[in-house]
């Protein structure tokens, strides 16, 4: 097995507030392959944009974080310099927000956002006004070069998304971490984006962290799932067996969810009570307060383990076969 | 079109009919000066009736009137033709016989209010005189919504998502309306505590035979909480029925492609062509021209009456025979 593309061990990441640092993703790790998808899930708060955020040096600037490493192709880019980062970032690593027109200059055209790309794509692009056209054929945009005359307040919410997506692929980027791509979206181009992606990922070498809070699309286009709850990973697997026999009573009671508003009953099962934000307990089981199966042993801190055939789980319940929630 | 053919129930309570709300766009100067300043209709004829005690789902993309003709009901919108009628007499928006929650609780609250203080409004408004006669109605709310007399005393800021999606609940509850709008009511709620809303919602209309307008895009909420669904599309009522048939066999094309997005096997193709535009097309045709595999010459012509397609199930499309007289 050859080295995964990204390989992330023990990310912390803290803010520093006036009232002390607040914890808000701890012992974070997990790999990616080559090519394929990781759906990240978590509910606001979670942890779930942080993390990737902090992978991508993104974080605002009371944000701090730490890792064992963070290796991407082989290589800590921990260690890299804020020079050598930049031309990592938006060219070999880059990333999709959730809302496209805050992704756009309001005041140049979508042509002049591809030629600037161009400009410090290290490889260069020898026929830029080429590829662009190319890369927006291959999100369905059906006249590429009226698309690149156009500013973006000219285009719908799904254009512009779909251009952003081509802008990505246009750098040639080895990973793509989409956040909530398509929460902004009507249901109708929802679909056209979730299709687009599971096109996309068939078409090009690419690897994508894909975010969101709905289990049935991580479901749709992942290959493996994170659950983040609380700022840590409560359960990581493939997406199947975590969707078919999930483990942790959260995810649990959100698969369970999801399954009974795709299907026909009177009453949804709830999880009750919330998650709060901040603050969490650091020394026991985050979710115990909401959990149905606490005990006095859920006081301690508990540690990811490998369950076989469902990846890790943070509960020391895992094994049990009926379920929680 | 008679109220009996709209709805199989005897017992309609509020009835929009032929509502009209419209919106100036192009009011700006370089509008004004090049004549492009226009009229366009949010909210475009639209006949709908609703029974007591029952949950109707509106469900729209966003620009499609959903939320306007919920608005113009209570009031927050002027009515430019038609009218809205509860229990056969006119509005009278003063009664609080209507009430609405909105989609965020935390800017719906005023943050300097205590739960109790915001509780008390509306109940010194509508009949209740005496400090203990208020102080029990709010007990009495607050038991009704799940929260518990514990949270009188808290400010907004100090509840939860979810906590605070209560309280708004409560708040519109204390005029004891007949109808209830919930616009989006659950989409910004952490998945977890979605379910318990939802269940929520439903309890208190079986409690107090509560009549909900539930607006949303997400199908499989509307699936799970509404006995009838109402499909809008850019400002027209497209279809109208009750959940079960509209779920199970949805009649117009664009209910089609709208509930083709939840088949999991991707069967039917979400069409990329660009949607109607209420500035640039032509506003007699139906509105769904462009994007239906149907369409016809008198599609262009005029946009399309409602007609019966099953037992309390009307559609506006040139596919189905008109009604007989």
């Amino acid at each position: 097995m050859s080295e995964p593309l990204l390989d992330v061990k023990n990310l912390n990441v803290k803010f520093q507030l006036s009232s002390g640092d607040l914890p808000v993703s701890s012992d974070v790790s997990f790999t990616l392959e080559h090519g394929k998808v990781l759906g990240l899930i978590g509910e606001s708060g979670s942890g779930k944009t942080v993390t990737s955020k902090a992978i991508l040096r993104l974080l605002p600037s009371v944000g701090t974080a730490e890792a064992d490493h963070i290796r991407f192709k082989g290589r800590d880019i921990t260690a890299l310099t804020a020079h050598e980062f930049d031309k990592l970032r938006g060219t070999d690593l880059a990333m999709i927000f959730q809302d496209p027109v805050g992704s756009f200059n309001p005041v140049k055209t979508i042509g002049w956002h591809f030629r600037a790309a161009g400009r410090v794509h290290p490889e260069g692009h020898g026929d830029i006004l080429g590829d662009a056209t190319e890369a927006l054929r291959k999100v369905d945009i059906a006249d590429p070069k009226t698309a690149l005359g156009k500013y973006p307040h000219q285009l719908s919410g799904g254009m512009l998304q779909r251009c952003l997506i081509a802008l990505v692929m246009f750098s040639r980027p080895s990973l793509i971490v989409a956040d909530e791509p398509t929460t902004n979206l009507d249901n109708l181009v929802e679909r056209q984006i979730i299709d687009l992606f599971d096109k996309l990922r068939k078409d090009i070498d690419a690897s994508f962290i894909f975010i969101t809070h709905d289990m049935t699309i991580a479901e749709q286009i992942s290959d493996s799932i994170i659950v983040m709850y609380a700022g840590q990973i409560v359960e990581q697997g493939s997406a199947e067996a975590l969707m078919q026999d999930p483990r942790h009573p959260y995810t649990q009671g959100l698969v369970k969810t999801a399954r009974e508003l795709e299907g026909d009953v009177e009453t949804l099962t709830e999880i009750s009570g919330e998650v709060g934000t901040g603050d969490w307990p650091q020394d026991r089981c985050r979710f115990a307060p909401r959990c149905p199966l606490h005990e006095a042993a859920c006081d301690h801190a508990i540690a990811l383990h490998d369950v076989e055939g469902h990846g890790e789980v943070r509960c020391i319940k895992a094994e049990r076969k009926e379920p929680a929630i | 079109m008679t109220v009996a053919q709209q709805t199989a129930h005897a017992d309609p309570l509020l009835i929009f009919n032929d509502v009209v709300v419209s919106f100036a766009a192009g009011t700006g100067m370089i509008s004004r000066l090049r004549g492009l300043s226009t009229q366009f209709n949010a909210v475009d004829h639209v006949t709908l009736n609703v029974a007591r005690g029952e949950i109707l789902g509106v469900v729209g993309e966003s620009g499609s009137g959903k939320t306007t003709i919920c608005k113009a009901a209570l009031g927050l919108h002027p009515i430019a033709r038609g009218a809205v009628s509860l229990e056969g007499a006119p509005l009278d928006l003063s009664s609080g016989a209507m009430q609405m929650v909105f989609q965020d609780p935390l800017s719906s609250l005023n943050p300097r209010q205590t739960v109790a203080k915001a509780l008390s409004i509306p109940l010194r408004l509508h009949g209740h005189a005496g400090k203990k006669d208020i102080d029990a109605a709010i007990d009495a709310l607050l038991v009704d919504v799940g929260l518990g007399s514990q949270f009188r005393n808290r400010f907004p800021h100090e509840l939860s998502g979810g906590q605070l999606q209560r309280a708004a609940i409560a708040r519109a509850l204390a005029t004891q309306p007949r109808v209830l709008f919930a616009d989006e009511a659950v989409s910004k709620l952490d998945v977890s505590v979605r379910a318990q809303i939802l269940n929520l919602l439903k309890r208190l209309r079986d409690k107090h035979n509560l009549t909900i307008i539930f607006v949303t895009h997400d199908l499989h909420v509307a699936r799970f909480l509404c006995d009838r669904i109402a499909i809008m599309y850019f400002g027209k009522l497209l279809e109208v029925g009750p959940t079960r048939d509209v779920y199970a066999d949805p009649k117009h094309p664009y209910t089609q492609e709208l509930l083709g997005t939840l088949d999991k096997e991707r069967k039917t193709e979400v069409s990329t062509r660009d949607i109607f535009n209420p500035l640039t097309d032509d506003t007699c045709a139906c509105r769904y021209l462009g994007r239906c595999p149907h369409a016809m010459d008198i599609c262009a012509k005029q946009h399309p009456s409602q007609r019966q397609t099953g037992p309390a199930h009307r559609t506006a499309c040139y596919l189905f025979p008109e009604d007989v007289p």
